[in-house]
């Protein structure tokens, strides 16, 4: 029991996504009554696996764990929202949408309701109302990355490219040291076709993060074409002819050792990676 | 982040013996200067044991503490960093949408307990 | 010198005992008097979080590409000057008026009120009990040694003209102990119990006025005008220059992983010093040249003008 309190703290702090892991450990713990022995953390423990059994379809633990909740903590908003989250998954919108507005009305700057209602916006099949609401929070809550992440990513959807890029420059601006960040923006200008500063972003992630796999394939794909390209007009911020054959060079070898690392990858996919490495 | 480690039993047993002589050093302090006072001796120096169990004592310490401590963590904050997946980094949680299939898939599915 | 131990068992820690029960008391009765956290206004975070920002901006913008940060220092700057972020738009210079019916600033007033009267109550209230009951000895030892100018202060009471200075009244102690016992409160009660930080508080602003404690206070307490502050923020963001730090990524990459020496990094830094120093020769020389040409097209057009 102590290990799976650990593996839910663990997955609680890192926020990944993993409903199957949280409700295999979480449903017997709350079952049994033993997530109560957890003290503080019970409370969360019953959010996050209330949240992972809205993943799974187990509405029943969900409103299980929803219903302890509400005993302990009555009325209060964050138990309302995950109330509101259980409605909108069980597909009524509606009634989903009068909890959060209100939740909204009676505290206008509560984070969690707006942010629920954007994305129920968009479980209704209205993504421009979606974005024009993340629009409207972000204009007022302009540090929350994870906002400007989501409305990067429903600007993606919508192949709304430019958009998504000014989103992911805001996100740079707040955590100019994340490579995972520079690596999404690379990615979007690769898409746009600027490969030139696309080069540019996709060295900073190695720059960042040494060996990183997927920033090196970007500067390999970007330099490459770069290279076969005809050179461009605006050659002052261009980067030299040298320095992109320098690039080419470093992130063919690069690759091909980390692939080549004994227990890196199956033979058949080094080989395959070679030989396309090979082919760029 | 804060995983907690297995505590060290050894290393938290001699901090407790190091506690246990630096409260008895003190103590024995004290008593010698009652003494003193009583038998209206002058002021002079502790006397050599107390010194040599508060040494002791403050050895102990530091081998306790040395070995309750965590590990160290990089200083470079490109290890930390290199060591996060894209999954935690891109989660998004407050805003999980969940109209999707896996409530559809796993609905009835009785999850094995493998890890 | 010997004291009676009796001292010890009935001042100095009947002493601290009372001033632990008090604090933590205070404490509780802050927290009653608090009542539930005031909600928080849209608009007044809007305001703060336009001008954090312009700080962002300012800090990080050399991480974005130059036509982002340019896009975005001019819509800031338009912006600050329109005053979208205002809370309140005033229509031209709104006298201030009698600034105690504002009703945020009476609030937050009140607040800095109780919050100061909490403090002076208990204190005034033990002061005058030790002073009352526990004056005309001298209580403990400080282990330093102190100049003869303190012993009027820590000795009151006690007026002797040899006693060293190191014995103390027990009006000192109960100071030690109320800068002192802040560590005690903070384990006891956790962090953010009313005596912490309220101490250099309360040192430092003066008394009359409540303590900062509204986002439009200024530590003088006066209402701040936001839009003052907008346009000193715009002129420091008119004054930042955009430094893109992926100018030479490619270089510092090929040094990291050793394919370049690192001397070519200081050479690419030499080349661009002297390149701007070049550039700021010539700007000089153009500022010193267009006034001259501007104002001789200025007595051309004029000329034309008038005609």
């Amino acid at each position: 029991m102590v290990n799976a309190a650990k593996v839910l703290q663990d997955l609680r702090a890192s926020a990944e996504r993993k409903p199957d892991v949280v409700v295999r450990l979480g449903k017997p713990l709350i079952d049994s009554g033993a997530v109560l022995k957890l003290d503080a953390d019970a409370w969360l423990v019953y959010e996050q696996v209330a949240i992972a059994a809205l993943d799974m379809g187990d509405d029943a633990l969900a409103l299980k764990c929803i219903q302890a909740l509400e005993t302990k903590f009555p009325g209060s908003p964050r138990v309302r929202r995950l109330q509101g989250m259980q409605l909108e998954a069980s597909g009524k919108l509606a009634e989903a949408g009068l909890i959060y507005k209100a939740i909204l009305e009676e505290d206008e700057t509560n984070v969690l309701a707006s942010k629920r209602q954007v994305m129920l916006l968009r479980a209704m099949g209205l993504p421009s109302e979606a974005i024009s609401a993340l629009v409207k929070y972000l204009d007022i809550n302009y540090t929350d990355f994870e906002g400007w992440l989501q409305l990067a990513d429903l600007y993606l959807d919508e192949l709304m490219y430019a958009q998504a890029a000014f989103c992911m420059e805001e996100v740079l601006m707040l955590q100019p040291q994340n490579h995972i960040f520079h690596l999404k923006y690379a990615e979007i200008l690769y898409t746009q076709d600027n490969f030139q500063l696309a080069l540019k972003q996709f060295c900073r992630v190695v720059e960042l993060c040494r060996d990183h796999v997927r920033g090196l394939y970007g500067i390999k794909m970007c330099a490459s074409r770069l290279l076969k390209a005809a050179p461009s007009k605006d050659a002052a911020a261009a980067t030299s002819h040298e320095d992109l054959e320098a690039m080419d060079l470093l992130a063919t070898e690069r690759l091909i050792a980390l692939y080549g690392a004994p227990g890196a990858a199956a033979e058949s996919s080094k080989v395959a990676a070679t030989k396309w490495i090979e082919i760029q | 982040m804060a995983v907690q480690q297995a505590p060290n039993h050894f290393g938290r047993l001699v901090c407790l013996v190091a506690f246990f002589l630096f409260f008895h050093s003190g103590y024995s302090t004290f008593e010698h200067l009652s003494y003193l006072k009583a038998v209206d001796g002058r002021e002079s120096g502790l006397p050599l044991d107390i010194t040599i169990e508060l040494l002791a004592s403050v050895a102990l310490f530091g081998l306790g503490i040395v070995l309750v401590a965590d590990d160290f963590k990089e200083i470079l904050m490109e290890t930390e960093m290199a060591k996060q997946s894209i999954e935690s980094l891109d989660a998004r949680p407050s805003f999980y949408s969940f109209n999707h299939r896996g409530r559809a898939v796993f609905k009835n599915v009785i999850l094995k307990d493998e890890m | 010198m010997l004291l009676d131990p009796a001292i010890r068992d009935w001042v100095l820690i009947p002493i601290m005992i009372v001033m632990v029960l008090v604090g933590v008391v205070r404490h509780q009765v802050t927290v009653l008097l608090n009542g539930t956290p005031k909600k928080a206004d849209l608009k007044s975070a809007r305001e703060t979080k336009a001008l954090q920002r312009c700080g962002l901006l300012r800090a990080h913008g050399v991480h974005i590409p130059e036509h982002a940060f340019h896009g975005r220092k001019a819509f800031l700057s338009e912006a600050f000057e329109k005053g979208t972020y205002l809370k309140e738009t005033n229509t031209g210079n709104k006298p201030r008026g009698n600034v105690m019916q504002d009703p945020a600033y009476v609030e937050t007033m009140m607040d800095g009120m109780k919050k100061n009267m909490m403090n002076i109550v208990p204190q005034t209230v033990i002061m005058g009990w030790i002073n009352f009951f526990f004056s005309g000895f001298v209580l403990v030892k400080l282990p330093f040694p102190l100049t003869v100018r303190f012993k009027g202060m820590l000795q009151r009471g006690v007026e002797t003209h040899d006693m060293d200075v190191s014995w103390v009244s027990s009006l000192s102690w109960y100071f030690l102990n109320l800068f002192g016992l802040q560590s005690v409160f903070t384990l006891i009660l956790g962090s953010g119990h009313a005596a912490d930080a309220m101490r250099d508080m309360q040192a430092m602003s003066t008394m009359g006025m409540g303590a900062a404690a509204g986002p439009n206070l200024s530590p003088t307490g006066q209402p701040q005008d936001m839009h003052k502050i907008f346009l000193a923020e715009k002129e420091n963001l008119d004054l930042t220059e955009h430094e893109w730090g992926l100018e030479n990524v490619e270089t510092r990459l090929l040094v990291k992983y050793g394919k370049k020496p690192a001397s070519v990094l200081l050479d690419q830094k030499k080349a661009k010093i002297a390149k701007l120093a070049g550039r700021q020769a010539t700007k000089e020389f153009a500022a010193v040249a267009a006034p001259s040409a501007a104002a001789a097209n200025a007595s051309r057009k004029k000329g034309r003008r008038q005609v």
